[in-house]
């Protein structure tokens, strides 16, 4: 608040006033140098494409990757089709990739470090002194890595005791199965195999495993498809993502998960035929889980327990999962073992539980690290950030600063690298030559995609670690070596990113350990601090200083920039909160102020906090007019933009009390909180629209302002964007609700004129006027028609999609205040909506991705005054940048609000513009921008398919959504080829539907219904 | 009238030109120093971009189209006073019809620059003007905000050229009057009119002709302004009323800009009140009466259409305009608007020129209010409930705003020292010729 | 989309054009700088004229890629090692190119052929649809050194367009033209020699050339 002007700001505005006439875009062109190479390499030829195959490091599941680079520079991570664990997708994270390898916060070069100053090195003195402290600290050497598998591992030992750090609680179901089954391995769960799933606390479409494998499975055995669905049941004290997709959801309380399947169990173990004596042990191991005595600590219902034992009887083979960070406490292996018996019992090993794969997942036992780092004389951290990912109450800091000689290899500079007194930065591990081995069969290949980032000194590990074990030579040999692989067999692996092999299933029996464990015994008193996943962030944090993953915004809450606090309403009120109030957090650990987010899909004893924020990311420092005057001027110049650390919400794990369960997994889900309200409203940014108040009324009769708690109505008040469908009414069994359904469903529906759109109807005319004018009208949709459908019932609203838009077009980041503003720049954007079924009297989460629908009568098109935006002869909704003057009535004439623009520019901090996709033009300020199809590609496409004479065939373009989505949601194609994809999919598809149908813009995206088990939905 | 005649008239309005006094420099400087903060602030928002004003996803329209339309709108009551109340012969015109004409050109030069200030690259503005070029690319026609940039064009041009052609007589009057290089100065503009009867005649027919082809673009203009909104897609733009609906708010605003400017005008001039009678004034009164019923009427009939049309959407925003976050706008506006023309029903308040200047200010922050209704709250809430959105001002709109007026003003401030801000020949037809008798 | 046919406005375009120069250009002065001088003074004419060198021996991705490709360092030294040149300026000019090899250094030759960066042209495209370098790029035979004086095109869009909208006859599905063993090697034959069995002409979708 600064009344009248300073002298500084009266400079500034006498600058501005001169610069006033040199108009912005008027500069002289400079003449622009160009570059020849001294020696070209073979394969390279400038504005191709060119990719190569290598792992992701991004988490442990380490899926296979095909990195695009142009011009030398990578510039997309994608999935790597030949690789069988995530065969061609990837999930948010591992696009992330992108920004770790082009990060501003990397260490620049070797350099010591004294009291937070660095003093640079040359790699030559880094190496000695390295080397001379190894000799000195001889035995006494800890060396703490990012888990790796792979052939690395042997210099890593040799070089000390090794440690992996995994803040991910994976330990416990290593521990589980050896407890329970004797197998002290991660299984296969075979999700696709199964008819019911079960899970209990595991958000396995956002860290738990591997998400992206578990989607490739979930969504064949879930989606709508050959007439049946499978179902899937959440068993949690928090419905994060995962349990919003989930069929059902049983609310239980924090930490209770292992009890209820037990009592599961009980009730399955009736009418189960088990041999050899274990059904009369089991008998006497589950007699203390009666549904009853069970759902007076989980608060679940004796009939809910009843029903999901039924569900698991009715429909063999069924799944249970267990874990994941919210369900996690210190007896995180009494859970997976409960979960196994119960597997066991329902008679699914062997069937969707495959010992044998052997996943080689999560880190080293936390105790073990924090005992091994105490005692050690030299400690080496190599992209292992236990000081964030560790509690504060583990002591983790004090021990580090208390050893001798600290060295970080670590790519990034982060909250551990900090503490080191030296540092040896290595490449990233797209710059570096490695190998994974994630289970057995798969060995994957990881091969450096470009030459080293400019600007940052680094060495592979690799040839580092060789060095240092004084093996000398360099690891790229020494790999192939490893891998007794020919030059010509080499090639082959490179370019399939390994060797793929299916493991062989072997049997498992129960063990009489299994009986030992037993799950604590859990009082809940006032509230349980849950920390939760998603799919843009996890325990480990890496992303949590990546631009893309603050932007986008949370799935399940849709806010952006922040770290909250999600509270069930009824809970809110009775402490007198109201949504988006600002409150202290207290534990014992300590205290954190955040706004609080109300949601309904949360135990009333618990809390949840996101995990993996808290950390800083460097941003621009734009002007900010918030709370300021609007009468007086804030003025930026260009000198007062400057890159930044921002750190953006807090960490959870300043709030965790630290324990650790038995197998050495972090416990997550006993911390209790306490909640004060300090009065001052708090600053939630969300993509969600801020005006939701509407004369549309909930099936309670209120308006969204009368709804208690202030979270007002989140429905999509009857407008049809998402509509479900019964699962008896999509096989024709049933009829549907003569009135429309009800707010899912279209209210009232208007015949259309025609079924063709402006252009098809007026080809005849420009045939004609073609001929008199003797000009070339484009003829439309002559050879392609570029159309989409995206089926509802797969989609789970991971936002995968949305970070692949923003990797593949250049969309800027605007940050917290420019969104609360209303200038978000996201091209596709997964809406969540917050319907109210008036049937089940509860509420129900859907997801919808939304992006531009290329209308065949599009609003945009006729309004722009200079045909910036104008119909293509391909059907697509074109938009030309630099014909754009801006006067923003497309924006406006857009039913669907899908078009974004330019309200300033923007910065990329250094060095993330190498990042930027050449093919797409990056847009200033002034233009309107939007989805296009990924013109790019289909570009690219066509002018392949010309080459060859022929034209694109199907599924040879894939717009970036489509290519990524793990669960195959997005369908794109050529509607002209009779034999694509899409074409089929809208031709025999029962449940396609456009969106606003009734204003005849002839949208080509078909969205499919989503399909509900009787009309029931968490 | 008998005080009047042809002498004190010239000498009246004539003395009007004189050097200007303090007052006069005084709020000359205050005009420009708001011009200035305009300026600035546009230089500002070239160089930024938008984010200085308070447009976003999905409101991309926002007060610059506002003062676009509501400038537009006051451009409207110049015309119809000079031309179609001249065509009708309607006594009370004469007095005021100069200075609304005046007006009229101001506003329109004022509201032809906010389509320039509201685009994103200003500096590409002459894309938007059909000339062979070296791209070999065209405008589209279809686009409204096409029409509007031929609309606006020829109603400013027209109304610029009837301006003058008025002025014609009155500046040899004041040529006449004056010596020396003033003398030089107005002999020009008065294109070397003597008065003769033949060049009466033919003046007469000219300015009847002028005014036949002004008359209707006073409708045409607004009409065509109202289609960028009406022929947009979304629901509180997508009807068909906007047309007459907009002529009538224009007319309505218009009028009580008039009144706005007159009043301090009749006050600073000793004499103007002589000729500048409350009769006519009060004639103002009423059209701003009658206006203001047809807007009110319009107001409600969309509320029925909204209701009437059984689409949600509709419905959906005429419930939000009142009812929703922005309510205070919509209330503002009936206010404004609808109430407080009210009092003008009665002859005591009509004739009471403060409670005209009062009024007239309410009527113009009403309109205001209402464009920014229309343009705003609309967009804020229209098909897909995950936009909607809610408009928060920025200080570089409301700086260029402000500056709006001080060009506005500035022009009219030099106008009274540079024109007869009254007619003087229409005034002398007024009269009855003077008796020689009486001399 | 908009295209309009070359008008009978010719005059009034050039004084709009004229006017919009006056108002646009003289504020922020001339738009384009054009003294520049490149490091090394090659000669089109001495290489691609008097000793015939195509231009795709040196422009090698011209026929693979949307970018023609500068010659690398290597390909300067693959000849000069053994060619000093003739003349005493040819020599001196030669050495530097030596000296640029000996250091490892590029030569930073300024761009004179520059689309803006929105522009998504492919030379692949021409070239492989029949078109002649020189066809764009005038005859640089004759052509000493590249500058904006010396360049034969300028490159503007209506330019492109012009080109776009004609109707180009063509012969099996490619431009009829001169034909050559490689580009800008000399003719050895006329393709239009044979009779043109149809036209080609070039797509009039924006979105073709911008990104």
């Amino acid at each position: 608040m600064n009344k009248g002007i300073k002298r500084r700001d009266f400079f500034k505005l006498a600058a501005v006033g001169g610069a006033t006439a040199a108009a912005a875009g008027c500069e002289p062109d400079k003449v622009e140098n160009i570059i020849p190479m001294l020696v070209p390499p073979t394969e390279y030829v400038p504005g191709v494409a060119l990719n190569f195959a290598t792992t992701c490091n991004e988490c442990s599941a380490q899926c296979g990757l095909v990195v695009r680079t142009r011009e030398g520079r990578a510039i997309k991570a994608d999935g790597n089709p030949k690789n069988p664990l995530n065969s061609g997708k990837v999930c948010a994270v591992g696009q992330g990739a992108m920004q770790g390898l082009y990060a501003p916060s990397r260490q620049k070069g070797p350099a010591t470090q004294k009291g937070g100053e660095q003093s640079a090195l040359t790699w030559a003195e880094g190496k000695k002194l390295l080397a001379e402290q190894l000799a000195a600290a001889a035995g006494s050497v800890v060396y703490l890595g990012r888990p790796a598998t792979g052939t690395i591992k042997g210099l890593q030992s040799a070089l000390g005791k090794t440690f992996y750090f995994d803040p991910q609680p994976t330990r416990a179901i290593k521990a589980g199965n050896r407890i329970a089954f004797g197998k002290d391995e991660i299984p296969h769960y075979a999700l696709e195999d199964a008819k019911v799933l079960v899970s209990f606390g595991a958000d396995f479409m956002e860290a738990w495993g591997n998400p992206v494998a578990n989607l490739k499975g979930y969504s064949k055995m879930h989606a709508f498809q050959g007439g049946s669905k499978g179902k899937y049941i959440h068993v949690s004290a928090h419905m994060s993502l995962t349990g919003t997709n989930a069929d059902e959801w049983v609310d239980c309380n924090p930490g209770t998960e292992a009890q209820v399947a037990l009592a599961v169990a009980h009730e399955l173990l009736g009418n189960a035929s088990l041999g050899g004596g274990d059904k009369e042990r089991l008998q006497s191991y589950l007699a203390d889980y009666s549904p009853q005595a069970v759902s007076a600590v989980s608060g679940v219902s004796e009939e809910a327990i009843k029903a999901l034992a039924e569900s698991l009887s009715q429909n063999s083979p069924s799944l249970a999962l267990g874990g994941g960070t919210t369900a996690s406490g210190s007896d995180a292996t009494a859970l997976q073992v409960a979960v196994n018996l119960l597997n066991y019992i329902a008679g699914n090993l062997g069937k969707t539980v495959q010992f044998g794969a052997n996943y080689q997942m999560g880190g080293d036992s936390v105790t073990e690290i924090l005992s091994a780092v105490k005692g050690a004389k030299l400690v080496i951290v190599e992209n292992a950030n236990l000081v964030y990912g560790l509690p504060a109450g583990s002591g983790i800091k004090e021990a580090l600063a208390k050893v001798p000689f600290v060295v970080a290899l670590s790519t990034e500079m982060d909250e551990t690298t900090a503490l080191a007194h030296l540092h040896l930065p290595t490449s990233h591990y797209l710059e570096s030559w490695g190998d994974a081995n994630p289970r057995t069969g798969i060995k994957s290949l990881q091969q450096p995609v470009m030459a080293k980032v400019p600007g940052y000194d680094t060495l592979e590990l690799g040839d580092l670690l060789l060095e240092l074990t004084g093996k000398g030579g360099n690891y790229r040999t020494y790999l192939q070596a490893q891998w007794g692989a020919s030059d010509a067999e080499w090639k082959q692996l490179l370019q399939n990113g390994g060797s793929y092999a299916d493991f062989s299933i072997s049997g498992a029996s129960l063990s009489g350990s299994a009986f030992s464990v037993k799950p604590k015994a859990r009082k809940n008193e006032g509230l349980t601090l849950l920390p939760a996943n998603s799919p843009l962030h996890n325990a480990s944090g890496t992303t949590g200083n990546r631009t893309w993953f603050l932007e986008v915004q949370h799935p399940v809450t849709q806010l952006v920039w922040d770290s909250w606090i999600e509270i069930h309403p009824e809970t809110g009120i009775k402490l007198g909160l109201k949504h988006g109030d600002e409150v202290v957090a207290k534990t014992a650990a300590g205290e954190q102020t955040l706004g609080v987010w109300f949601w309904y899909g949360i135990n009333k004893n618990a809390i949840s906090m996101p995990t993996g924020r808290g950390r800083t990311v460097a941003f621009p420092t734009y002007v900010s007019t918030r709370n300021k005057s609007i009468l007086l001027p804030h003025v930026e110049m260009a000198s007062d933009v400057t890159i930044k650390g921002i750190k953006v919400g807090e960490s959870v794990n300043e709030l965790l009390a630290f324990a650790v369960d038995d197998s050495g997994d972090l416990a997550f889900n006993e911390t209790a909180v306490s909640l004060t309200k300090t009065g001052q409203e708090a600053w939630l940014v969300t993509t969600e629209g801020m005006a939701r108040d509407d004369m549309e009324r909930d099936p309670q009769g209120r308006l969204s302002s009368e709804i208690p708690g202030g979270m007002g109505d989140r429905s999509q008040k009857g407008r049809g964007f998402v509509q479900s469908v019964e699962l008896a009414v999509a096989l024709g069994a049933k009829e549907a609700h003569a009135h429309g359904h009800h707010l899912r469903e279209r209210q009232y529906h208007t015949d259309l004129p025609s079924n063709t759109d402006f252009y098809q109807e007026r080809a005849k005319d420009v045939e004609e006027s073609n001929e008199w004018r003797g000009r070339d009208k484009p003829v439309y949709y002559e050879k392609y028609k570029w159309e989409m459908a995206i089926d509802l019932d797969r989609c789970i609203g991971c936002a995968a999609c949305t970070v692949a838009c923003y990797a593949e077009n250049n969309i800027n980041i605007v940050g917290k205040e420019r969104i609360w503003s209303g200038r978000e720049m996201a091209w596709l954007r997964v809406e969540r909506y917050i319907e109210h079924n008036p049937e089940t009297g509860k509420l129900e989460t859907y997801y919808t991705p939304e992006m531009c629908s290329q209308c065949g009568n599009a609003g945009c098109e006729p309004v722009c005054p200079v045909y910036a935006t104008y119909h293509n002869e391909e059907g697509l909704n074109a938009m030309v940048y630099n014909r754009c003057v801006g006067t923003r009535y497309c924006l406006n004439n857009c039913i669907y609000k899908q078009r974004r623009f330019n309200w300033r520019d923007y910065e990329f901090p250094a060095p993330l513009h190498l990042q930027l996709n050449p093919a797409v033009s990056v847009r200033t300020k002034g233009v309107m921008e939007k989805c296009n199809f990924c013109i790019a590609r289909i570009r690219e496409g066509k002018d392949i398919a010309k080459d060859q004479g022929r034209e694109v065939f199907d599924g040879e373009v894939k717009t970036a959504c489509q290519q990524t989505c793990p669960t195959e949601a997005i369908i794109f194609g050529n509607i002209k080829d009779q034999e694509s994809q899409v074409t089929k999919v809208k031709s025999t598809t029962k449940r396609g539907y456009l969106q606003l149908e009734e204003m005849n813009f002839k949208p080509a995206i078909t969205y499919l219904k989503k399909v509900t088990h009787d009309n029931k939905k968490a | 009238m008998s005080n009047i005649t042809y002498a004190s008239i010239n000498d009246d309005i004539l003395k009007s030109l004189e050097p200007p006094g303090k007052k006069w420099a005084a709020s000359l400087s205050v005009a420009l120093t708001m011009l200035a903060m305009g300026i600035f602030a546009f230089g500002y928002q070239i160089r930024h971009g938008l984010e200085g004003s308070g447009i976003n996803n999905p409101i991309g329209w926002g007060v610059y189209i506002t003062d676009f339309v509501f400038w537009v709108g006051i451009a409207h009551a110049g015309t119809l006073i000079s031309a179609v109340l001249y065509l009708v012969r309607a006594p009370f015109r004469t007095s005021i019809y100069r200075a609304s004409e005046a007006m009229t050109v101001f506003a329109v030069m004022t509201a032809g620059l906010f389509p320039l200030i509201h685009i994103g690259r200003v500096w590409n503005f002459y894309w938007l003007i059909p000339y062979p070029n070296q791209r070999l690319l065209w405008v589209n026609f279809k686009s409204p905000l096409l029409w509007d940039v031929f609309a606006v064009n020829t109603y400013m041009s027209v109304s610029i050229a009837f301006f003058l052609l008025g002025l014609i007589p009155d500046f040899a009057s004041v040529r006449d009057e004056s010596k020396g290089l003033k003398k030089l100065i107005y002999t020009i503009p008065a294109l070397g009119f003597r008065g003769t009867n033949h060049q009466w005649m033919h003046y007469m027919r000219a300015y009847l002709i002028f005014a036949a082809i002004c008359t209707p673009l006073v409708f045409s203009v607004h009409s065509i302004v109202s289609w960028d909104f009406a022929m947009g897609s979304i629901p509180g733009w997508h009807t068909t009323i906007f047309p007459p609906y907009f002529v009538a708010g224009a007319i309505f605003s218009g009028c009580a800009m008039v009144l706005t400017i007159m009043i301090p005008t009749r006050m600073a001039f000793k004499g103007f009140d002589q000729i500048m009678k409350i009769k006519d004034l009060e004639a103002m009164a009423k059209m701003i009466i009658f206006t203001g019923l047809v807007v009110t009427y319009a107001y409600s009939m969309e509320f029925f259409v909204a209701y009437y049309s059984g689409s949600r959407y509709e419905r959906a925003i005429f419930w939000f305009r009142p009812f929703g976050e922005l309510k205070w706008f919509f209330w503002g506006m009936v206010f404004c608007n609808c109430i407080s023309p009210i009092p003008l029903w009665s002859k005591k308040i009509r004739t009471n020129i403060g409670a005209l200047f009062v009024i007239s200010i309410l009527v113009n922050i009403g309109m205001w209010l209402e464009r920014f209704n229309i343009v705003v709250t609309s967009l804020a809430h229209d098909f897909d409930p995950y936009a909607w959105s809610m408009y928060k001002f920025q200080w570089v709109e409301i700086w260029i705003t402000i500056g709006s007026f001080g060009w506005f003003f500035m022009w009219f401030f030099l106008f009274v020292k540079i024109m007869p801000s009254l007619a003087v020949a229409e005034l002398k037809e007024a009269l009855n010729p003077p008796l020689r008798s009486a001399k | 989309m908009g295209i309009m046919k070359k008008s009978i406005f010719a005059q009034a375009q050039r004084l709009v054009l004229t006017l919009l120069a006056v108002a646009i250009v003289l504020p922020w002065g001339e738009l384009r700088a054009t003294e520049f001088e490149q490091p090394v003074k090659f000669s089109h004419k001495t290489h691609a004229g008097t000793n015939e060198i195509p231009c795709e021996f040196c422009h090698i991705y011209a026929r693979r890629s949307a970018v023609s490709g500068i010659p690398p360092m290597r390909t300067c030294y693959g000849c000069h090692q053994v060619i000093a040149g003739t003349e005493e300026w040819q020599q001196k000019e030669i050495q530097k190119v030596l000296k640029y090899w000996e250091d490892k250094q590029p030569i930073p030759w300024k761009k004179v052929h520059d689309v803006p960066d929105f522009v998504n042209f492919s030379h692949k495209r021409h070239i492989q649809v029949g078109f002649d370098c020189t066809q764009c790029h005038g005859d640089v035979t004759k052509v000493e050194e590249w500058n904006f004086e010396t360049m034969q095109q300028e490159l503007s869009m209506g330019w492109c367009v012009k080109c776009h909208t004609t109707k180009h006859p063509a012969a099996n599905g490619k431009i009829a033209g001169p034909a050559r063993m490689t580009r800008g090697a000399a003719p050895t034959g006329q393709a239009s020699a044979k009779q043109p069995d149809g036209v080609i002409s070039g797509s009039q979708d924006c979105f073709i050339c911008h990104k």
